[in-house]
């Protein structure tokens, strides 16, 4: 599907063309997990001496993507459950290395896939947004710089100082939100983050979110939510069994999608309890070809 | 270039997944990138081990010599070695095994418990390790003052070859780290390896001459001290307290050498398999 002289081409030299964001080139993701979990050496030994073998079952989460996105493009993602989004993302977001393929991303990454990761139960709110910003890898300075803006996004000021085990998990959302969406990133990764804190904080996330698109931010945003997507991406890629199935403007995707999930269900109406084990990656292979 | 963006000082950071195919420095450079993250993962370990203490930091120091105390009185009461200044001689050489079984343990630890943050974001892996072998170092320091202070009390003068005990700390600190990159690579993939490690740590323990004095060893194991690592940097860091003396420049070399060799193969163990860690936690 591709060969070495096209990856070389596709690819922006070390100082490239600024417009990029993010280059992917045929890249897959392989979970290879032992049909039996081997989680101690002394299994690992005896069975060296015994001469048993272990079995892997592998599974490609991606397979051969390939994607282009300019800098300051919002792109949708949209899908099934297991048809990869959530591993796209991670990829961009450096979480998982691609098993074949290239990535090549230009630009500081906020991901929002799950938000305040090392958040600490005794720590105060304070001392946890120093700790949650320099995991999203910035410097001391960057975060005395923003650590007004992101108390006064979070309307948590009144409980700074105090540690994160006396907040509800709402706040706890919130304040993880803020320091994820307040360091002024290039790409912003969001993982249907919207869902935290009560509507009007809800309303305040998504103002944000065209505000950073407004200025430019490269925006992937993966969401189950059909009707919201087009608001703030004009382009969106449809996954299926961890291909791209269909890439295009948002309303031409999301009606594609629409459409073939109708299809599946109306195969599906005899037996709904098999559902889920229906959507055959291989099926949507064959449409397209 | 005439972007809107313009207003940002310096070109943004770029991620080449082909880069990870030389980890051994690529890793370096993002040990580098995550420094205030690295002081943060340090200054969260003090804190949390201290917050809900009434007396808090004094612990930190109240620790290692509440320790001090009992090992001094257990073993110069019970034990009975001819060995000059033994409080202080047991003691230092306390401190710096200290360092090293702390660091090594809280590697594994640290890497286990903080695994799952792998999986959520990237973080360059190596740092867990690099933060407990930060809090080990920064306990020791904590303890060298009261160790100093009773080095006096018990009558050792002070003198300028004191500050050749920052050599030792710094050689086993290096050591540390090698070892706990290794072990903390181990335990991603295997949970027994805190087990089968604690047996080879005492084992170890009391091969080194730290509680007795080098000379009660039977002769194979006498000679073969001159290439244990451990008892290197405490011997080096003993005599320069105690008798005011430099090591040899041969003990030096040695200790040097499996010092930045331990480092350099636990690095090259580390950023070869550190990947995978994100499918085992």
């Amino acid at each position: 599907m591709f060969t070495s002289s096209d990856m070389r081409r596709s690819f922006p030299a070390a100082v490239g063309p600024s417009e990029l964001a993010v280059v992917l080139s045929g890249v897959s993701i392989c979970y290879r997990m032992p049909s039996e979990r081997i989680s101690t050496l002394k299994e690992q030994v005896i069975r060296r001496i015994t001469g048993r073998s272990v079995k892997y079952n592998e599974f490609w989460a991606l397979r051969q993507v390939t994607l282009k996105v300019r800098r300051g493009e919002a792109i949708g993602l949209i899908g099934s459950n297991g048809a990869g989004k959530s591993t796209l993302l991670k990829t961009i977001a450096r979480v998982l290395r691609p098993t074949e393929g290239r990535v090549w991303v230009r630009g500081s990454v906020s991901p929002m896939i799950e938000l305040g990761a090392g958040f600490h139960p005794e720590l105060t709110g304070r001392e946890n947004i120093f700790i949650n910003g320099a995991m999203l890898g910035f410097s001391r300075r960057q975060m005395q710089e923003k650590f007004d803006s992101i108390v006064e996004f979070s309307e948590l000021s009144a409980f700074i100082d105090a540690p994160l085990r006396t907040y509800s998990s709402g706040m706890i959302a919130r304040l993880g939100f803020a320091v994820a969406s307040d360091v002024d990133p290039d790409i912003l990764i969001i993982d249907e983050a919207l869902s935290v804190g009560d509507e009007a904080f809800q309303r305040k996330c998504l103002a944000r979110m065209k505000e950073f698109r407004d200025r430019g931010v490269t925006i992937f945003y993966v969401t189950h939510a059909l009707d919201s997507i087009s608001m703030l991406c004009p382009r969106a890629a449809w996954l299926e069994g961890g291909r791209i199935r269909y890439m295009g403007p948002t309303d031409e995707v999301v009606q594609a999608y629409r459409h073939s999930i109708e299809v599946e269900s109306d195969i599906s109406l005899a037996d709904t309890q098999k559902l889920q084990i229906v959507k055959v990656p291989g099926r949507a292979q064959q449409k397209r070809e | 270039m005439n972007h809107a963006r313009g207003m940002r000082e310096k070109s943004p950071p770029i991620y080449d997944s082909n880069a990870l195919r030389i980890p051994l420095i690529y890793e370096v450079q993002e040990l580098v990138r995550y420094r205030f993250l690295l002081w943060n993962l340090i200054v969260k370990d003090l804190k949390v081990r201290y917050k809900r203490s009434s007396i808090g930091f004094i612990w930190v120091m109240l620790n290692p010599l509440l320790t001090m105390a009992v090992l001094t009185v257990v073993f110069s009461q019970v034990f009975r070695f001819n060995l000059d200044y033994y409080a202080v001689q047991l003691l230092g050489g306390t401190l710096v095994w200290n360092l090293y079984a702390q660091g090594t343990n809280a590697s594994m630890a640290s890497l286990q418990g903080n695994g799952i943050i792998l999986r959520k974001l990237y973080v360059p892996p190596s740092i867990f390790v690099a933060s407990a072998i930060g809090s080990a170092l920064v306990n020791f320091v904590f303890a060298l003052a009261p160790f100093l202070v009773l080095t006096l009390f018990n009558g050792v003068y002070p003198s300028f070859t004191w500050l050749f005990m920052l050599v030792p700390a710094l050689l086993a600190t290096m050591f540390s780290f090698g070892l706990g990159l290794i072990v903390a690579a181990l335990i991603a993939f295997f949970n027994d390896i805190f087990e089968i490690y604690q047996v080879l740590l005492s084992a170890y323990y009391f091969l080194t001459p730290i509680f007795y004095p080098l000379s009660t060893l039977p002769e194979p194991l006498r000679s073969m001290e001159q290439y244990n690592p451990m008892f290197l940097f405490i011997d080096s860091f003993r005599t320069a307290v105690v008798y005011h003396s430099l090591p040899g420049l041969h003990e030096l070399l040695i200790s040097v050498t499996i010092a930045t060799g331990t480092l350099l193969v636990g690095w090259m163990i580390f950023t070869r398999v550190e990947g995978k860690f994100v499918y085992q936690f």
